[in-house]
């Protein structure tokens, strides 16, 4: 359905998008992932055809933005990060213009504004000011309008922000039905939970790059096994550290008393091996076990990795030296 | 009718704002009270010393359509200045560039909008206008040229606030630009043509710059119906130039060159409002 290849953007001598790639299927809702400033509305700005990318390419349903921007145009809905709402309309002339801005008039306009207010609960709000509604309901207008040439790709910055935690619930509701129903949904947001709760695929993006994109499935379990191990030991910590620094699998080490945290790379069977190891030689182990991870313990890991890195290893190199 | 959504919304929130009512009532006011007063003050003498002097009458139809044009240049920047400016603040104009709605339509239905309004005060001022006609003195054609420099200039004003507007985040920042641009295209060419005279004895070439100056086609127009025939002719030998055209084809040239540059600005707001390579 949407596949941005090797896009390039520079703000001056900011790389807002450094070689940025993404793969969306048909009927997926992809939730893009990443701190602010990770380069997630200039994407949606590049997909939406608002920014010229500086290099690479965007291919909408095999359409490329650049050749077939009308045709690409009628595929997309748009739902910016800001409400873009004209204070000075009613709920029914908004809808009204924006249906007229797609060519879409008369009785057929008509029925599908209608319908669409209907669909997002504002049916009873049509001579209302746009101005006088409440954030949810103006999200909720934002959203019947780029419904209103029934798009197959929807995109949406941030769709939450600023909603209250029922709104939220709401709207969440909202793009699962529209998913149900068929579309593909693009939404991005730095709450990661709501996205691990909705989305059929994720990608989380830092610094203009997208660091990691798949199946949500996949991800979860990839999220498993890069877990750290906690280990905590009666006794006998010179020789667990020991066992641990000889085993391939410990990457890094953190000691806290008798406890360890091993940055562990490894199968199952490898984990066993190692248990296995300690107690063999004796080592009383009280605990071993896979911390409980998250879709947001994950983000933290590989979007401020550099830094975690660097407090690892120098526990790693703080406890060898006790050792 | 236009079929043009932009344009059609404009005109709907604007006639229910207060600006546009407030706008013509303060202009035809303006003019009123001049037209009237004067009117009345002449017809009085007339009374008093049984006689009438009709160039009184083409007196103060000059002074009005003076005033007409001078309100035309001070509202057009005011009208257009915040149109695509105002998108970009409430965050719409991203919107509708996702629409089927291309640029160039967003910049004429602006555009379109805010000379619909002048057009709107220009016949309202027509009554006004005509007064003139009660005692005769000025044709029908006179007036028809007229009308067509204050058109004229209301194109050129409005296309440089929409151009302003375009490139411009800040309605207020936009305004400022636009009035600026009006004095300078007003005021600065005669200037430098008067700089240029004053400095080398002739004003040569920048002479031509006057043609872009609706102020220029204005009086052209305006001595042409008080019956100095040669007042272009008189100008440029005043100022030692080598342009030597008639009032009447200045007036034509004069507005073929402005609304080429409308045109040109246009192009330019066009350009400005498309997807962007800038954030």
């Amino acid at each position: 359905m949407l596949d941005l290849i090797d896009i390039k953007k520079t703000y001056g001598k900011t790389h807002a998008l450094n070689g940025f790639e993404l793969h969306l299927e048909e009927g997926s809702l992809f939730g893009l992932v990443g701190p602010n400033g990770a380069g997630k509305t200039t994407a949606i700005k590049i997909i939406a055809g608002l920014l010229v990318p500086d290099s690479g390419e965007v291919r909408i349903a095999g359409m490329s933005t650049r050749n077939s921007r009308e045709k690409v145009q009628e595929l997309i809905g748009y739902v910016p990060d800001s409400l873009g709402i004209y204070d000075n309309l009613t709920v029914w002339e908004y809808m009204e213009f924006f249906a007229a801005a797609y060519g879409i008039e008369g009785l057929s306009g008509r029925k599908r504004c209608e319908n669409l207010l209907g669909q997002v609960g504002l049916e009873d709000k049509l001579e209302y000011h746009v101005d006088s509604l409440s954030r949810g309901m103006q999200q909720r207008l934002c959203l019947a309008r780029a419904l209103i040439h029934d798009p197959q790709l929807l995109i949406m910055d941030e769709p939450t922000s600023g909603l209250d935690p029922r709104t939220r619930f709401e709207f969440k509701e909202m793009m699962r039905e529209l998913h149900d129903a068929g579309k593909t949904l693009l939404v991005s947001s730095h709450i990661l939970s709501e996205l691990s709760q909705m989305c059929t695929d994720i990608g989380i993006m830092e610094g203009g790059k997208m660091l990691l994109s798949g199946a949500m499935e996949d991800i979860m379990a990839r999220i498993e096994s890069s877990n750290p191990i906690r280990i905590t030991v009666m006794d006998g910590v010179r020789d667990a550290m020991m066992i641990m620094k000889r085993n391939p699998g410990v990457k890094t080490i953190s000691v806290s008393g008798r406890q360890f945290l091993l940055n562990f790379e490894g199968s199952r069977e490898d984990e066993a091996a190692l248990l296995e190891q300690l107690i063999s030689a004796d080592i009383p182990v009280r605990e071993f076990v896979r911390e409980p991870g998250s879709l947001e313990t994950y983000f933290m890991q590989i979007t401020d990795h550099t830094e975690e890195k660097i407090i690892m290893e120098e526990d790693f190199r703080s406890a060898r030296d006790d050792v | 009718m236009i079929r043009n959504p932009v344009f059609t919304r404009e005109m709907k929130v604007s006639s229910r704002s207060i600006k546009t009512p407030l706008i013509l009532a303060v202009f035809n006011f303006i003019l009123a009270a001049f037209a009237l007063t004067n009117m009345a003050a002449a017809i009085n003498i007339a009374r008093d010393n049984a006689q009438m002097d009709y160039s009184v009458f083409i007196g103060i139809f000059i002074y009005v359509a003076i005033i007409e044009f001078v309100l035309i240049l001070f509202v057009m920047p005011a009208l257009t200045a915040g149109s695509i400016s105002g998108e970009r603040e409430r965050r719409t104009l991203d919107i509708m560039l996702t629409t089927r709605l291309t640029p160039v339509k967003i910049v004429t239905g602006k555009l379109l909008s805010g000379l619909s309004n002048v057009l709107i005060i220009l016949v309202s001022s027509l009554p006004i206008l005509s007064l003139v006609f009660v005692y005769g003195g000025v044709t029908l054609s006179s007036l028809a040229l007229i009308l067509v420099s204050f058109v004229t200039a209301a194109i050129i004003t409005a296309s440089i606030g929409v151009w302003a507007s375009s490139f411009c985040r800040r309605s207020s920042f936009a305004t400022a630009i636009s009035y600026a641009a009006v004095v300078i295209l007003v005021g600065g060419t005669a200037g430098l043509c008067h700089l240029t005279f004053n400095l080398t004895g002739s004003a040569g070439y920048t002479h031509y710059l006057m043609l872009a100056n609706p102020a220029s086609t204005f009086y052209a127009v305006i001595s042409d119906t008080m019956g100095e025939k040669n007042a272009m002719e008189q100008l440029a030998a005043r100022y030692n130039t080598v342009i030597t055209l008639s009032a009447q084809a200045w007036f034509a040239v004069g507005t073929a060159v402005q609304l080429i540059i409308s045109i040109i600005l246009v192009l330019f707001s066009v350009r400005n409002v498309g997807p962007s390579r800038k954030v």
